[in-house]
């Protein structure tokens, strides 16, 4: 049996070509922001250790799939429904072609969910946002293989879970960045880009589009459009959040006066040796005068030294030295050590000028540590 | 005039805005990384004007070609837009040798060959600028001096990997892959647009267009995170070379680069007892000392320090391959990746050239420095 229902698809309005370009477009260029994740994290696998280009990568080459498949259903693919059709009581090219669209994007947030919630815990536990939208991506599979041609308000389910996710993520990002202005700014243009995205991506719709034709279409198309141009002033302009998330990497951190002594150090990993601050200060501080030296370098500055495994920062201020020890290569993390030592000396000018040896008077360092670098 | 557009020529065109929309951005990138890395005042990143602008105007060329192919129906207006997108193609190569014939470049390419095969160039563009139509035989058997300026340019791009090392001689490397395949899909533009084979016409368009796109991607993932061209001077950034025994503290063997680069007689002339202020063999105790200290407070003994980074001055360390104790510590001024194979390589020269006598003589109880001289010769070929 053959049966004709709306006649929208394929589109043949006059619209037709300037809307197929514009979708084209931007399903192109969001499959390169995937791509271009993918190869960042897989050019950083060793050095880094998130997952968060991953799961951008995920969600972007998701949403390209999705749209290159609308494109084919929506221009290519007969609406006309044929019962029976291929393993169901009914059906049509479109229907079959535009439930490959969908899987493409749960796919994509699948990964995306699973990626982001294996680096931190984003709501009651970990893997909660994935368990959930792994639970609707089994019922939607289940009743997919009795209707092809599910009602739209199916999808829902999937929107809630991933939006309250995006929810959660950014005010996580706004904690991460509220520190530094150019990185408050980045995430503003982040979110807005995300925000266009999705409002753009919901005028594209099937009953939006019947409602009020394909005009409506052709402006979510174009505010998707507009979207890429925050999210690539974005990634152009601003360094990975992740970058300034210095939980995983700091292992210590040394606060020494000019003659070695530690005035405050705090280890965020369990020490073995049980080596001094005082021992490990002084140490630090012939290494660094003896570089100085050698290198005939100037007394102040930033050095590092690096070793497989372990990176020592050490920023020489004109009355301290502050030390980090990383387990990793952090690009950001010496302008962080920087504002850390000049915050201390402005606080403590008077007390470093003419040090007593109470070192008790340091504790509230930890405050500035928290603030700073957000440990 | 509107006509209407069939599905072959709306496939065709979605198929070419990939290749478009890549080269489009691989132009911005271009230019935003010269913009970028403006305030450093280094001429050799011109060289990422040349390659924007010379995108830039392959790819606007042709998206005019193809609209003219495509979507126009009236010949005046198909004349008109081919005439542009043809000067602008002819524009492309001479654009990219503009930006880059200076004396900065001298290393790379010749200067009066560069003028000549821009001139040799302009001939094609004359003609495209007077002539009433580019479907004239004498506009199109003239194009072929183009190809003189784009295989000179890829002889410039062979010059600048025969002049970086290790990561960045892969990156150019590749880069110049992907340029050269998408070059050669201006062959297949060419045969679409004259036409030569009228019923394969569809099928050499989709294959060009195929291999412009895979050259475009091969471009875009060389460029991912690309170095600044100051690599090319990795060689004025080098300070020194230390080569230390770690076992008795001596420097085995020294090189001041800094002298050797200036002095062509640097190294008949030095002498191991020349070098001044922190002798090598202070230096070697020293460093040995500072290692053994690091090694300590981060409880990492097994591992050795691979670099120390000061304001102005940074220290690469590798280790000896076959004898562990041996330290190599090259000094330079700014952090390249050149450097890392560089001192690789000498690492590996070094063991290579004193093969099966090294465990020997390098224990000799007086510091064995005049026999490691020799290798003098070796360090002076690499930095030539």
């Amino acid at each position: 049996m053959i049966k004709l229902i709306n006649q929208l698809f394929p589109i043949a309005d006059a619209i037709r070509f300037p809307l197929l370009i514009v979708e084209w477009v931007f399903s192109f260029i969001y499959f390169e922001f995937g791509l271009s994740f993918f190869l960042r994290y897989y050019k950083n696998r060793k050095k880094s250790k998130t997952y968060y280009d991953l799961a951008f990568a995920s969600f972007f080459i998701g949403f390209a799939l999705l749209w290159f498949f609308f494109i084919i259903a929506d221009y290519y693919s007969s609406e006309v429904i044929r019962s029976p059709y291929l393993l169901w009581s009914s059906g049509s090219d479109r229907s079959l072609i535009l439930s490959f669209a969908d899987f493409s994007i749960m796919g994509g947030a699948l990964m995306c969910l699973y990626f982001m919630e294996k680096m931190k815990i984003f709501f009651i536990k970990r893997y909660f946002f994935t368990l959930c939208f792994l639970i609707s991506i089994g019922i939607y599979f289940v009743l997919y293989f009795f209707i092809l041609d599910l009602p739209r308000a199916l999808i829902y389910p999937f929107y809630a879970i991933f939006i309250l996710f995006l929810f959660l993520y950014f005010i996580d990002v706004i904690k991460t960045v509220k520190k530094k202005r150019i990185l408050l700014i980045g995430a503003f243009i982040f979110i807005m880009g995300v925000i266009l995205l999705f409002t753009g991506f919901t005028l594209t719709t099937d009953d939006l589009v019947i409602m009020y034709g394909f005009n409506i279409r052709l402006l979510g198309s174009i505010i998707q459009l507009a979207s890429i141009l925050c999210l690539f002033i974005f990634f152009l302009k601003i360094p990975p959040f992740s970058e300034f998330d210095f939980d995983p990497y700091i292992e210590g951190i040394f606060l020494i006066n000019k003659g070695g002594i530690a005035l405050y150090h705090k280890s965020f990993v369990e020490s073995e040796d049980g080596k001094s601050g005082h021992l490990f200060s002084s140490g630090i501080t012939s290494v660094n005068i003896i570089l100085n030296e050698i290198i005939s370098s100037q007394k102040k500055g930033l050095s590092i030294i690096k070793k497989k495994g372990k990176i020592l920062y050490l920023y020489s201020g004109s009355l301290t030295t502050g030390v980090l020890i990383c387990n990793s290569e952090r690009d950001h993390i010496s302008s962080f050590l920087k504002e850390f030592i000049l915050r201390v000396e402005d606080i403590y000018l008077n007390i470093l000028v003419d040090f007593d040896g109470d070192i008790s008077i340091f504790r509230p360092v930890e405050n500035i540590i928290k603030e700073v670098f957000g440990l | 005039m509107i006509i209407e557009i069939t599905r072959s020529q709306e496939l065709q065109f979605l198929f070419f805005l990939a290749p478009v929309l890549i080269g489009i951005q691989l132009s911005i990138y271009f230019y935003y990384q010269y913009f970028k890395l403006y305030d450093n005042d280094l001429y050799l990143n011109k060289i990422l004007l040349s390659y924007g602008t010379f995108a830039l105007c392959i790819i606007v060329a042709t998206l005019l070609l193809q609209n003219a192919r495509l979507f126009q129906s009236d010949p005046e207006i198909i004349r008109l837009i081919s005439k542009i997108g043809w000067i602008l193609m002819l524009l492309a190569p001479i654009l990219f040798l503009i930006f880059i014939t200076n004396k900065a470049f001298e290393e790379v390419l010749n200067i009066k060959i560069c003028i000549l095969v821009m001139v040799l160039n302009l001939i094609p563009l004359a003609f495209a600028i007077l002539l009433y139509s580019t479907e004239a035989v004498v506009f199109r058997t003239s194009i072929v001096l183009m190809i003189l300026s784009l295989l000179y340019i890829i002889y410039i791009q062979l010059n600048i990997i025969r002049k970086t090392k290790g990561v960045i001689k892969k990156r150019f490397t590749r880069f110049l892959i992907g340029e050269g395949i998408a070059i050669s899909s201006l062959f297949f533009a060419y045969q679409v647009n004259i036409e030569l084979f009228p019923t394969i016409n569809e099928i050499i368009f989709y294959s060009g267009i195929i291999i412009l796109t895979i050259g475009f991607l091969i471009i875009f993932v060389s460029l991912y995170n690309f170095p600044p061209f100051y690599e090319f001077q990795w060689r004025e950034s080098l300070s020194k070379l230390y080569i230390i025994n770690q076992k008795t503290n001596n420097c085995i063997y020294f090189c001041d680069f800094q002298k050797a680069l200036k002095d062509e007689n640097y190294f008949e002339t030095s002498k191991q007892e020349d070098f001044q202020y922190i002798t090598e063999d202070i230096f070697s105790e020293i460093i040995t000392g500072v290692e053994m200290i690091i090694d300590n407070l981060t409880n990492t003994e097994e591992d050795k320090i691979i670099q120390i980074q000061q304001e102005e001055s940074i220290l690469f360390f590798d280790h000896g391959k076959q004898l562990p104790y041996i330290s190599y510590i090259l000094m330079v001024e700014k952090d390249l990746r050149s450097h890392y194979s560089f001192l690789r390589q000498i690492k590996t020269q070094f063991e290579s050239f004193f093969e099966g006598v090294l465990e020997n003589i390098i224990n000799l109880e007086e510091n064995p420095g005049k026999l490691f001289k020799s290798f003098d010769i070796v360090i002076s070929q690499m930095i030539r």
